[in-house]
């Protein structure tokens, strides 16, 4: 087995080489911000987000990916900046939909500025995000322009459409929910966004539009998904601290993660009915109790461990995925730290 | 970033889906099936007809899944292989299923090839067809050459197979690859119309063997 060191050296190796990244892009989304009035209620909200510390997973793919194809070292910088630009667009919006109150580590904009003002400043993001993508295209052949802006297109709807997917199962109480309609949930919520998007472009720029793409949907939705449903797991076991999230806050937003839905699926009796009668209330009508008690039966109905081995399943063959989707690529420290993230995940998994 | 991974010794992977417990089988074949849903979504969408409803079955009523697929990419071929024990009922596995049957294929790898390579023209001209080598599996095959029989009719018709020539002649197969192979042959003016067949095979392969045929048609119908 590999040792705890090992794992912690790898750990922080890759940590190490996403807060590099996170550093360059996050410079880069502030300079693209603009400056002026309204400063208060508009353009310094839209500062917060960006501003705060993230893991810069999305760029720090897109750069890598179309490095390993070829890509000068600064190429795509533009489009990974614009990709992170929206992902903070979306992460305004989600905290306004989902009531949330913390954001990594610090309150949200909903909390601290208001719904309407937290609103236009997503809008403001993806706006900057669009004028960025389309700065950076301009450099690009025209037809390789246009599979960039048709990826990116792709990549909003399909996010929009998990959101909506999300947000239908809340709204109309769905219950019968199996595993692999949360996997279809989180194809379109989560990895098209964080982990396929990233990938596809940065190949397509770096290959000058001849990579095979297929290969690395495969790759990013088996090392997306792990990623996702390792997040869902550190908000029902991590601390606050570490996690930069609300603990439970899925919970208390009756989120249909795969441990919820293992747990609807397999309580009965009384768990089943207490289960259903807190999903059919609203946020502020959940108490901390009631959320503790749907946690202690996650364990008891053994949804945690369910969770953990179902998704180590889907990540098992990450690794094999990654040799096929990256088998044209060049080796080097970009190649190094894209095949770093499969172990990654694992090692922060056990 | 060390290429030496710490990880290397755990993250055997088929060590791994040999001891696949049944709820991981289940993510796992969840997964692969709904990713070569999305795969083929996305590759629709380059070309301008993509569609977020699941595919509707084939016209031809080959069976599909719940998805609406009716073949997971070739490369989970070899996954089925060894997680069949969990996957066989709900995931069978279906040789060539995937396969365009127009498309002529031989798999160095599994020693398994698809259709058969179709070649026509009239005399004097040549005929020009393509096959595919793939080698799905983790070891490099080195160089390969094809090589191919002469060509036999009905009436012991010959067209040589000095006429039969391949581009490139020698393909290089490193691990998990695929190439593709024009073959040409030149008909001369005396061959009469008629179909002519043989077998073609590829060099250090002895299992691997493909039909052949060239349909020469005559000049005016």
């Amino acid at each position: 087995m590999t040792s705890t060191a090992d794992r912690a050296e790898l750990v922080a190796e890759v940590d190490a080489h996403l807060r590099g990244v996170a550093k360059v892009v996050r410079r880069a989304m502030l300079d693209a911000m603009p400056d002026g009035e309204p400063a208060q209620w508009l353009y310094g909200p839209m500062r917060e987000y960006p501003s705060r510390p993230g893991k810069a997973l999305r760029p720090a793919l897109c750069l890598s990916a179309s490095r390993a194809f070829g890509a000068e070292p600064e190429a795509v910088m533009g489009i990974a900046v614009a990709i992170e630009l929206l992902h903070n667009a979306f992460l305004v919006h989600d905290d306004v939909a989902d009531g949330s109150e913390m954001r990594r580590g610090r309150p949200t904009l909903a909390a601290t500025h208001g719904t309407a003002a937290a609103l236009n400043a997503g809008d403001g993001l993806a706006i900057i995000a669009g004028q960025v993508l389309r700065k950076a295209t301009r450099r690009l052949d025209g037809d390789l322009a246009d599979l960039v802006w048709h990826e990116f297109d792709t990549m909003a709807m399909r996010t929009l459409e998990g959101q909506a997917i999300e947000v239908g199962w809340q709204l109309d109480n769905v219950e019968d929910l199996r595993p692999d309609d949360y996997l279809e949930l989180i194809m379109h919520k989560t990895c098209w966004y964080t982990t396929i998007h990233p990938l596809r472009v940065g190949a397509l720029v770096g290959s000058g539009g001849k990579a095979d793409l297929a290969p690395l949907v495969r790759f990013g939705f088996h090392f997306g998904a792990a990623f996702q449903i390792r997040d869902d797991l550190l908000n029902l076991v991590g601390d606050e601290r570490s996690y930069g999230k609300e603990i439970l806050g899925d919970l208390y937003e009756g989120k249909r993660t795969l441990p919820l839905v293992h747990l609807l699926a397999n309580a009965s009796g009384v768990d089943l009915e207490f289960v259903r009668d807190y999903l059919s209330r609203n946020r502020s009508e959940r108490s901390a109790d009631m959320v503790n008690a749907v946690r202690a039966l996650m364990d008891d109905y053994g949804s945690i461990a369910f969770t953990s081995e179902y998704a180590e399943g889907i990540l098992l063959v990450a690794e094999e995925y990654f040799e096929q989707a990256f088998v044209d690529a060049q080796p080097g420290p970009d190649l190094d730290f894209l095949r770093a993230l499969v172990p990654y995940v694992w090692a922060r998994w056990r | 970033m060390s290429n030496d991974l710490p990880w290397a010794s755990v993250f055997d992977s088929t060590a791994n889906m040999r001891a696949l417990s049944a709820i991981q089988a289940d993510g796992f074949r969840a997964a692969s099936e709904l990713v070569e849903r999305f795969v083929r979504m996305a590759a629709a969408g380059l070309s301008g007809s993509e569609t977020a409803t699941p595919q509707a079955p084939p016209a031809n009523g080959e069976p599909s899944d719940f998805y609406g697929a009716t073949g997971l990419e070739p490369f989970l071929t070899s996954w089925w292989t060894m997680v069949d024990q969990f996957l066989r009922v709900s995931a069978p596995r279906r040789d060539g299923a995937a396969a365009d049957p127009d498309t002529a294929t031989l798999d160095l790898a599994t020693e398994q090839v698809v259709g058969r390579l179709q070649l026509s023209s009239v005399a004097p001209g040549t005929a020009t067809a393509e096959v595919w080598l793939h080698n799905r599996g983790p070891t490099d095959m080195g160089k390969v050459a094809l090589h191919c029989s002469d060509l036999l009719s009905h009436d012991g018709s010959v067209i040589a197979a000095r006429l039969i020539r391949f581009e490139p002649d020698i393909v290089v197969m490193p691990a998990r690859s695929s190439r593709g192979v024009t073959v040409e042959v030149d008909i001369e003016e005396n061959v009469a119309p008629s179909s002519y067949r043989g077998m073609l095979v590829a060099d250090g392969h002895p299992d691997v063997w493909l039909p052949i045929e060239l349909v020469v048609k005559p000049l005016l119908p």
